[in-house]
């Protein structure tokens, strides 16, 4: 009785996430509906709300569990830059996913949208993590001393994002080898005098 | 067009005033209210139309959202003419997008969702815009290679998708926090991209 109806609960909801995925990754956020999404693993759009009380919290969802999976194999035990690039690549097997963090990244921009408070936290979280990154190079001595850690931060961020949609709009893109010229063009910056 | 023929000229003129009126209105309205909800209502009752009568003038959402786009960097362009040449420019752009929050989340959100649908509509707008200001962006780095802020090996396509990339990223960090300041933030990767230029030759990565 106990782990029974638990696990059952889990595994629906990461059929849902799966299938909401799906279903963006093909008709983008503005047009993927509950309703197909509810169809598809066999439930009510009420059933469907039953784990995931709306719409924006169902993404919302499919992208924390995209970060969670993310951080166990590309920064554990810390982030380092690699493990950065690594997501990036990553990121470039997953189109569905980089067209819905793109998207909903986008629409949950404007304060009263229900996702903004998650893409507030989640910003915090990569800019702390990229900043460890920098620290930790510091330390180690791959990068020097001149390096005002918050612009390299937010210009790595900006850039990640921005390639993304630069990629959804030509797959041709190589995402991580921009990423990583801007990455040289920090460490060789750190140096200067 | 429409079935109606807009034969004569006088009509064909009154048309094309009535769809900048629009389109003048619908700046104001992002502007003020943002792109969210219920956006052609209130372009429409800002003009005194009803939604379908506005539809009149643009054949669908795409291509009125194109349109507003096209004369929001028309209003840049003049932002642009006022500025000394060279980077100034995009940077005075950046900061006046500054002022205009709903204008940058509609930009934002609009070009993700063209950018995530391969068949959608806009993609040819979207791409002669980024094509353009590749081009503009190209042109700031030789005016400064010619006047030696950046070397003379800087690579311009590479510098321009850098500052482009950079900019799009940062209107979403900042529509989520406006602390970030996007104006500032890209005035130091243009720094640091100069600082680059006299460095080492390329660092051959493809790009």
């Amino acid at each position: 009785m106990k782990r029974g109806p638990y696990a059952k609960g889990t595994a629906k909801r990461e059929e849902i996430l799966s299938v909401a995925l799906d279903v963006v990754a093909a008709k983008g956020c503005r047009k993927a509906s509950n309703r197909e999404i509810a169809e598809r693993v066999g439930l009510t759009q009420a059933g469907l709300m039953h784990h995931f009380a709306s719409r924006e919290e169902l993404y919302q969802e499919v992208l924390r569990a995209r970060d969670i999976r993310d951080h166990g194999m590309f920064f554990a035990p810390d982030p380092t830059i690699e493990g950065f690039f690594a997501v990036i690549a990553h990121n470039a097997e997953v189109p569905g996913l980089v067209r819905l963090y793109v998207e909903f990244s986008a629409e949950a921009s404007i304060p009263e949208h229900p996702a903004h408070a998650f893409f507030l936290e989640r910003y915090a979280w990569l800019r702390e993590g990229l900043s460890g990154v920098i620290r930790r190079a510091q330390d180690a001595g791959a990068i020097g001393p001149a390096v005002d850690v918050s612009a390299a931060v937010d210009l790595l961020v900006a850039a990640a994002d921005g390639l993304q949609l630069q990629w959804l709009n030509d797959h041709t893109v190589d995402m991580v080898a921009r990423l990583r010229r801007l990455w040289d063009g920090i460490v060789a910056l750190s140096h200067a005098a | 067009m429409t079935g109606q023929e807009r034969s004569t000229r006088g009509a064909y003129a009154k048309g094309v005033l009535r769809r900048s009126e629009i389109l003048e209105a619908a700046l104001d309205v992002i502007a003020e209210n943002g792109s969210r909800g219920a956006l052609i209502g209130d372009i429409a009752r800002r003009v005194g139309l009803t939604q379908a009568g506005l539809m009149h003038h643009f054949r669908s959402r795409d291509e009125l959202f194109c349109a507003i786009i096209q004369t929001r960097d028309e209003h840049d362009e003049a932002v642009y003419a006022r500025t000394p040449v060279g980077i100034s420019g995009f940077l005075a752009v950046i900061e006046h997008n500054q002022q205009v929050p709903g204008l940058v989340q509609l930009f934002a959100e609009y070009a993700a969702e063209v950018a995530g649908d391969p068949r959608h509509p806009s993609r040819g707008f979207f791409q002669q815009r980024y094509a353009a200001l590749r081009e503009a962006l190209m042109g700031d780095v030789r005016i400064a290679q010619e006047s030696g802020q950046m070397g003379p090996d800087a690579c311009a396509p590479v510098i321009a998708e850098q500052m482009i990339v950079a900019a799009d990223g940062l209107q979403v960090q900042w529509l989520l926090d406006r602390e970030i300041d996007m104006a500032e933030r890209l005035r130091q990767l243009w720094r640091a991209l100069c600082a680059a230029s006299f460095g080492a030759e390329d660092r051959g990565a493809s790009t």
